[in-house]
């Protein structure tokens, strides 16, 4: 019994973070499906939802001024959601230099802030980015050319995380983000991805169905609909926003937290997602999306299985076990250590 | 070297925390508290 259970969790986590990634390079090799990017000039609308951004909110301004794309087929629009620090306050000098303010005075959350900033785009094109991050120049340029093959409704731009020296993070945090690029990119290369980067992604505004109250994953319900929907949620590394590292590999679990209670949200709200002749990208949203959710368990079953079955070979995976978590609890000292000093 | 040593034995540790979201993401979902201050729900709790 140890035994099957050992094997049944060393099987599903090796799948999630080896045989996946395996199975979508053979997949790609084999049936790739090439995106037919063209640089055209659609009209852009692009949505920005903030609650207290009171730091952010004149520099993201500027950023977005800085886009090289033409002023005149490009439309700001900054949604509110009854900010409190005076970020009203600020916005109001860009008022008449061609930002359009949405302004609720009532706390509703970030999915009808985005819903009202929808509301008013004129855009063929409707993109969403957040406050904090930095969309490069051409990022805009880049994630339109995508909507010139008809098959693509949604595109993922990429978030790219620098440290300090202002380098892209390759400690633990920065190093899994990179490999959920990399995934995402071959989910892109094959159809679609399960899901966007909230800091920039672009979809068609004609496909844009208002978000429910209380969604937590905006940038995974948006494009995961559109891709229910028949057309493709694409990834385009070539389109770029940057922000900074998370100090600590804790911050970063807060916000994979969030996103992960958003994942049981999305499966028991879109419960379609599960039917594998509905879902068009059902192999990638159970290997990528539920696979992580279920690994926490394997680890547990993996441990406790391998408690009882201490000979041979499976004294080596015991010792590789203990010594992986022993390191991660150096990891742990390491990290709240950094922590207290710089406090 | 120091640096490097330190980013190697931070993979452990992001590794069984990334693993560890899940986890808690299913509590929070189960006990009705969607996270984050974007939600008037969660607003509150807090």
């Amino acid at each position: 019994m140890a035994e099957i259970v050992f094997w049944a969790a060393f099987t599903c986590i090796a799948y999630v973070y080896l045989g996946y990634p395996l199975l979508l390079m053979l997949w790609r090799r084999l049936a790739p499906r090439a995106v037919h990017k063209r640089h055209q000039e659609p009209t852009v609308s692009l949505v920005i939802a903030m609650h207290n951004e009171r730091k952010n909110v004149q520099a993201k301004i500027r950023n977005c001024f800085e886009l090289d794309y033409p002023p005149d087929k490009l439309q700001f629009i900054v949604s509110l959601d009854a900010p409190t620090d005076g970020t009203d306050e600020l916005l109001r000098d860009y008022a008449g230099q061609g930002v359009d303010i949405v302004y609720c005075p009532v706390r509703r959350g970030k999915a009808e802030t985005l819903n009202s900033g929808v509301a008013i785009a004129t855009g063929e094109i409707v993109m969403f980015a957040d406050s904090e991050q930095r969309l490069e120049k051409p990022a805009v340029r880049e994630l339109v050319a995508n909507f010139a093959d008809e098959s693509v409704g949604a595109v993922s731009g990429a978030l790219v995380l620098l440290d300090t020296q202002a380098n892209e993070a390759t400690d633990g945090v920065g190093l899994y983000w990179r490999y959920e690029k990399k995934l995402r990119a071959m989910e892109s290369d094959i159809h679609s991805v399960p899901g966007a980067t909230g800091a920039i992604y672009a979809i068609r505004r004609k496909l844009f169905v208002p978000l429910s109250p209380g969604t937590i994953l905006d940038d995974v319900v948006v494009p995961m609909r559109i891709v229910l929907g028949g057309k493709r949620a694409i990834f385009d590394p070539a389109a770029r926003a940057y922000g900074a590292v998370t100090q600590s590999p804790d911050h970063e679990y807060e916000k994979k937290k969030r996103t992960l209670t958003g994942n049981f949200q999305l499966l028991v709200e879109m419960p379609e997602l599960l039917v594998p002749w509905r879902n068009p990208i059902f192999v990638q949203l159970i290997s990528h999306k539920l696979g992580r959710l279920i690994v926490p368990y394997c680890l547990v079953a993996l441990f406790v299985s391998n408690l009882f079955l201490l000979d041979g070979l499976y004294r080596i995976f015991m010792f590789l076990q203990i010594l992986w978590y022993m390191i991660a609890g150096v990891g742990w000292w390491m990290s709240h250590c950094g922590e207290l000093r710089r406090a | 070297m120091s640096k490097t040593l330190g980013k190697i034995l931070l993979i452990p540790y992001t590794f069984v925390l990334m693993n560890w979201a899940p986890v808690a993401g299913l509590y929070y979902f189960v006990r009705g508290r969607p996270m984050g201050i974007w939600n008037p729900v969660a607003v509150k709790h807090t």
